[in-house]
């Protein structure tokens, strides 16, 4: 009986009375209706335009949804609109939180760039902004910032960092400086020296006493599961550590095949199989939570690698996991190298920067440069410091500054003169997702370096061309 | 009186909103998807500006990608899985809660539909918590007081973990259509199978099931469809990995576009999800004997 009720339903030809044909033709109206619809988007006025106008303008300026980013950038914010409004300008910018994560919010960003609708300002890690400056989603500033009084001032090797095929497209300006970090108590607990290694063999040493001592030794971030850090705080700079290239500025082409990366994999595959690397933490969905924010401040983790802001973001007062005494039980080695000589890695590159498709590149600019001013970074650091400063004579207008964070970012400013740096090119995003899968194989060995690093060669070449790539 | 002709341009005018809404966000994304497919073009980079027509590349590429069978064969595995578990823990509870006489039946029922109220991804961050590694995990904490050693589930057992949290997810859904099915079951039906001799197991297998075929086949159908689209829960809880060992279409799918930022091939891919939905939607619709 059931049966035949529901055959009598669905057999029917129409639907509650409509034919197919109705119902066809309303579906063909709709459609046309909703392309012009869509098409009459394009018939808005041109970006230009709004500049001209008296009218206020607000933009908007988005940057992760970290409280201590949110907190910073507001201090920024709202000293500009008070300016502004002080001034009789009719700029104002509005803050819009974008995702927390590095991996998500490069993904919004990306998105929104894809759609025409990216923010007028947004704040950009450096490893996505020659995709995006590619792509014609971001203002070319480089006419401004030759006219920046401020350009004088920032640190050369952040001027060098920051053009993208000789353009700047973010501000110059912000920088971290990359190490290992280590826990000096708990080394000196287990009575292990604490001398800086200057080869990849020293390292392995130290991180044999440890494991010895009973200790987890060290998070090397790896594997897709971070992300872009995998690649920003440690495969970049273990293949730094050794002799070679990895982009080749001549030709124009990113090296997926060569003894330094091939060195560098092997890195990651020693310290796997001496189980000195946190395989099981880096394959957590977040896997800075248990390796920053629980290991390494318990002790139970005696080095890991990362920038500047974990003095403030990690492990300060007012950081994730704060860690009592820090600047007493924390020190910094530098990385080993192959030839003996230990490196700090200077990552800069990334910033604030302007959507090609913001109403006003005016008002915009005066946002960046704005933030850029001594006495307001100097205000906004005060809530959050999370790196040194770029400009050589910012401790002379914000002398704060030199003791703050315990003088750990003025300390890192130092390296500026000395470190080693890699300019964002091209295709980084893709090499940088190519190096998470090749190391995530590494660490739980599943392949063997020569393996990996063939499978990143061969997926290098599928996605960014084999005319993008050269094996060395 | 309302003409014939009348009562049919009414009927198609109140319908001009919600044809509108599917044209406009639900076919012509098709479409737009369905072309991007045949192009090379990326999210971010020069190709975002400047693709060609690539052919069917982007279907040859994927199709030879083991990455993208593995991520077919594990979808199809946690499709059967969760249907399995959720047609047996539904069908379960349904049968409990159909008898007229149950001791804290409104309870139960509460119980086993509250979890549908909770938006997935927050669903999903209770889980990483309950089933985070080590001594991190409620979970572990719980098997701890027993004196068992943390597991890390996530990492030894993710496919698993994952399943059966969706099990815990959206079996109140199957429960809920079950429950109605067999509500709808003419008592004295059942009563005259029992005064005949029929056993528990004969009039569930000869009677019950037979008489909510339908029920069982819309759910189903509706179930299917939702694990092969399955993204939050995983993407939440294990981002697809550790590896690629929960690495399910829809998060394959996801990585392609907004993390490689391949838009070309994560469209081919989808339009290949969308083809095999759609010839699962139309055996269901055969076996159910719909007309689309």
């Amino acid at each position: 009986m059931n049966e035949s009720v529901n055959n009598d339903l669905y057999d029917d030809k129409s639907v509650a009375g409509i034919s197919r044909r109705t119902m066809l033709r309303l579906m063909a109206t709709a459609t046309g209706a909703a392309v012009l619809a869509g098409c009459g988007t394009t018939t808005s006025a041109p970006a230009g335009d709004a500049a001209a106008s008296a009218e206020p303008i607000e933009m908007s300026l988005m940057s992760p949804d970290r409280e201590l980013d949110q907190k910073s950038v507001g201090v920024a914010i709202a000293s500009f609109n008070e300016r502004m409004k002080k001034e009789g300008k009719p700029w104002s910018v509005k803050g819009m939180p974008g995702p927390a994560t590095d991996n998500d919010y490069n993904t919004k960003i990306n998105v929104s760039a894809g759609a025409g609708t990216l923010p007028d300002i947004v704040m950009l890690g450096a490893n996505v902004v020659a995709d995006l400056a590619a792509g014609g989603a971001l203002a070319d500033l480089s006419g401004n910032i030759a006219k920046w009084d401020n350009y004088s001032h920032v640190f050369p090797v952040l001027k060098e960092a920051n053009l993208i095929n000789g353009k700047n497209y973010t501000l110059p300006g912000a920088a971290s400086t990359f190490t290992f970090f280590y826990r000096k108590d708990v080394l000196s607990k287990n009575s292990i020296k604490d001398a800086q290694p200057n080869t990849w063999d020293d390292f392995y040493g130290l991180c044999d006493n440890i494991s010895k001592a009973g200790v987890a030794a060290v998070c090397l971030p790896a594997a897709t599961a971070w992300g872009g850090g995998s690649w920003q705080e440690g495969f970049r700079q273990v293949w730094m550590s050794f002799n070679g290239e990895i982009y080749s500025d001549s030709e124009s082409k990113w090296v997926v095949s060569s003894p330094g990366l091939l060195k560098a994999l092997t890195v990651y595959q020693t310290l796997a199989k001496n189980k000195w690397l946190t395989v099981d933490a880096l394959l957590n969905p977040n896997p800075w939570e248990p390796t920053k924010y629980q290991m390494f401040p318990k002790g139970e983790l005696a080095v890991c690698t990362g920038g500047d802001w974990q003095w403030t973001f990690d492990w300060g007062p007012t950081g994730a996991t704060p860690i009592d005494g820090l600047f007493e039980k924390v020190g910094r080695w530098q990385f080993p190298s192959e030839d003996g000589k230990p490196f700090v890695f200077v990552g800069t590159g990334g910033g604030p920067a302007v959507s090609a498709k913001t109403k006003n590149l005016d008002a915009a600019w005066a946002f960046l440069e704005h933030m850029a001013r001594a006495d307001v970074a100097c205000e906004a650091n005060k809530v959050y410091l999370g790196g040194p400063s770029g400009f050589d004579n910012f401790a002379e207008l914000c002398p704060d500054y030199k003791t703050q964070v315990g003088g750990k970012m003025v300390e890192a400013t130092q390296f500026f003169a000395t470190g080693k740096i890699l300019r964002n090119r091209v295709g980084e995003s893709k090499i940088v997702d190519g190096i998470c899968r090749a190391t995530e194989d590494v660490i739980t060995l599943k392949s063997t370096p020569d393996e990996a690093m063939a499978a990143f060669a061969a997926a290098m070449k599928d996605s960014l061309g084999a005319d993008k790539i050269k094996q060395a | 009186m309302i003409s014939r002709r009348s009562e049919r341009t009414m009927l198609a005018l109140f319908l001009v909103p919600a044809v509108l809404i599917v044209v406009g966000f639900t076919v012509l994304p098709a479409l737009w998807a369905i072309y991007i497919s045949f192009t090379n073009r990326a999210l971010t980079g020069e190709r975002s500006i400047v693709y060609e027509f690539v052919g069917i590349a982007n279907y040859v590429k994927l199709l030879s990608n083991p990455l993208f069978l593995h991520s077919i064969s594990l979808t199809l595995l946690y499709t059967l899985w969760t249907n399995v578990g959720q047609f047996v823990l539904g069908l379960a509870t349904a049968l409990c809660l159909n008898r007229a006489k149950l001791l804290g039946k409104t309870f139960l029922l509460a119980a086993v539909v509250l979890p549908m109220v909770i938006p997935a991804v927050i669903q999903s961050l209770i889980w990483s918590s309950m089933l985070a590694m080590g001594e991190y995990g409620t979970l572990n904490l719980i098997l701890g007081l027993i004196g068992i050693s943390p597991v890390m589930w996530l990492r030894e057992a993710p496919m698993i973990s994952v399943t059966l949290v969706n099990f815990w997810n959206n079996s109140g859904f199957a429960m809920i259509l079950f429950l109605a099915g067999l509500e709808n079951i003419p008592r004295e039906v059942i009563e005259a199978a029992h005064i005949d001799g029929a056993s528990a197991w004969h009039t569930l297998t000869r009677i019950r099931l037979p008489l909510i075929k339908y029920v069982i086949m819309l759910w189903l159908l509706l179930n299917t469809l939702g694990c092969f689209g399955v993204f939050d829960l995983v993407y939440t809880l294990t981002r697809g990995g550790p590896g690629d060992r929960t690495q399910l279409v829809g998060i394959f799918i996801y990585d392609q576009s907004f993390k490689f930022y391949e838009l070309g091939l994560g469209s081919a891919a989808s339009v290949i999800l969308l083809c095999i939905s759609l010839i699962i939607g139309l055996i269901y619709a055969r076996m159910l004997r719909v007309t689309l």
